[in-house]
């Protein structure tokens, strides 16, 4: 029994655990993996842990990577996602939700992990195990360390990327507001920050209807119509004005007028008129 | 058999974690120790391995603190220690579970006789 066989153990054991803890928010995750390292790394010092055997003994305490996650999850309020793993040898169960991990892949990780974890001298023998037949049906590995196919199941991206809507829709949207609830704050809440999509086109229209034409009223006809009449007739009363002053200058009073003697009748005597009797009633 | 052990999960739930707490009221302890311990304990918690996300909430709430500190032979150990929040929630769950207790005992019959 060698020391490297305990380390791939170990290895293929906190494997199983991370990729079950893939819910897990990354610091959770990290912490309790660290915690289980230094615990087995504890005991296979304090107790002589030397043999493969005893290291199981070991591990069957700490529990099945399976119980230890179920027990993550339900400490930290999580619901624990589904995940199938096939035992070695067993033909791979096609499930939804799960994803296929190359058995050649299995513990490329290893010595990227460990590093993280400050633990160099235990697992300094990092390495990839051997090829096994087995497939192994995992949940998604935090880091990428296949190049395995993946099938199904992965945690939704939280990339902070925003597409902003394109610059025309910027500038000549006519309505109110942008259509993605916010293009002046592109990462705030109104952004759309989990669309990788363009934004959608406008399909609205303006808030408020055009105004209809405006009518002329009927009444500025007949305003127009008399202010023209006031005006035709102001100017043909200036023409005459003109013209009157024109024919008083140019008529000539040099004679005066001939005086005409009018004799007056002679009196003639004429028989009185008899009263004419006033009709009375 | 999977009723007994439904039962066992349900009265280990809500009480296993002032246990915890009870283990570091007087001294400080690192974490393969408190678990030793509950392993040792047939019956309260499902394996050691479950101890460690239950002592991480029990830090992320605040009634246990963690500090790491060098060890004699190994890796450095994780000390976790109760806080101030930490002791009165235990004083508190120490009333309640005497009530608690005395009216099971009471009404099931256990209170011995």
């Amino acid at each position: 029994m060698s020391s490297d066989r305990c380390d791939e153990v170990v290895a293929e054991y906190l494997r199983e655990l991370e990729q079950r803890l893939g819910g897990l928010p990354v610091l959770q995750r990290r912490e309790l993996l660290g915690d289980l390292e230094a615990h087995i790394v504890n005991e296979r010092a304090e107790r002589g842990v030397t043999s493969e055997t005893e290291l199981l003994v070991v591990l069957e305490r700490l529990g099945s990577p399976e119980v230890v996650a179920a027990a993550a999850y339900e400490e930290a309020g999580l619901p624990e996602p589904t995940v199938e793993l096939a035992p070695a040898g067993a033909a791979p169960r096609a499930a939804s939700g799960t994803l296929t991990v190359a058995a050649s892949a299995r513990f490329t990780g290893r010595a990227e992990r460990t590093a993280a974890l400050g633990s160099e001298e235990l697992f300094g023998a990092a390495g990839a195990r051997p090829a096994s037949p087995a497939p192994l049906q995992t949940p998604p590995a935090p880091k990428p360390a296949s190049a395995a196919p993946v099938q199904a199941y992965a945690p939704p991206s939280f990339s902070a990327a925003v597409v902003p809507p394109p610059d025309d829709l910027l500038r000549e949207r006519p309505g109110p507001f942008p259509p993605g609830g916010g293009h002046l704050f592109p990462s705030g809440p109104g952004g759309r920050p989990w669309s990788d999509a363009p934004p959608p086109p406008f399909v609205g229209g303006p808030p408020f209807a055009p105004p209809p034409p405006r009518r002329e009223p009927s009444s500025r006809a007949w305003v127009r119509a008399a202010v023209g009449a006031a005006i035709a007739f102001a100017v043909v009363v200036m023409f005459g004005c003109l013209a009157g002053a024109f024919l008083l200058q140019t008529s000539s009073v040099d004679e005066a007028p001939a005086a005409v003697s009018v004799e007056a009748p002679d009196p003639v005597d004429l028989p009185p008129v008899p009263p004419v009797p006033l009709p009375t009633e | 058999m999977a009723d007994v052990a439904q039962l066992s999960t349900s009265l280990r739930r809500g009480t296993l974690e002032f246990c915890v707490l009870a283990m570091v009221e007087h001294e400080d302890r690192y974490g393969t120790e408190i678990v030793r311990r509950f392993g040792d304990e047939r019956g309260l918690a499902a394996s050691e391995g479950t101890i460690y996300p239950l002592l991480s909430r029990l830090r992320r709430i605040g009634w246990l603190d963690s500090k790491w500190s060098e060890s004699p032979s190994g890796p450095p150990r994780r000390y976790y220690a109760l806080t101030d929040d930490g002791r009165s929630a235990l004083e508190h769950f120490r009333t309640e579970w005497v009530s608690f207790r005395q009216t099971v005992d009471r009404l099931v019959g256990t209170g011995g006789a």
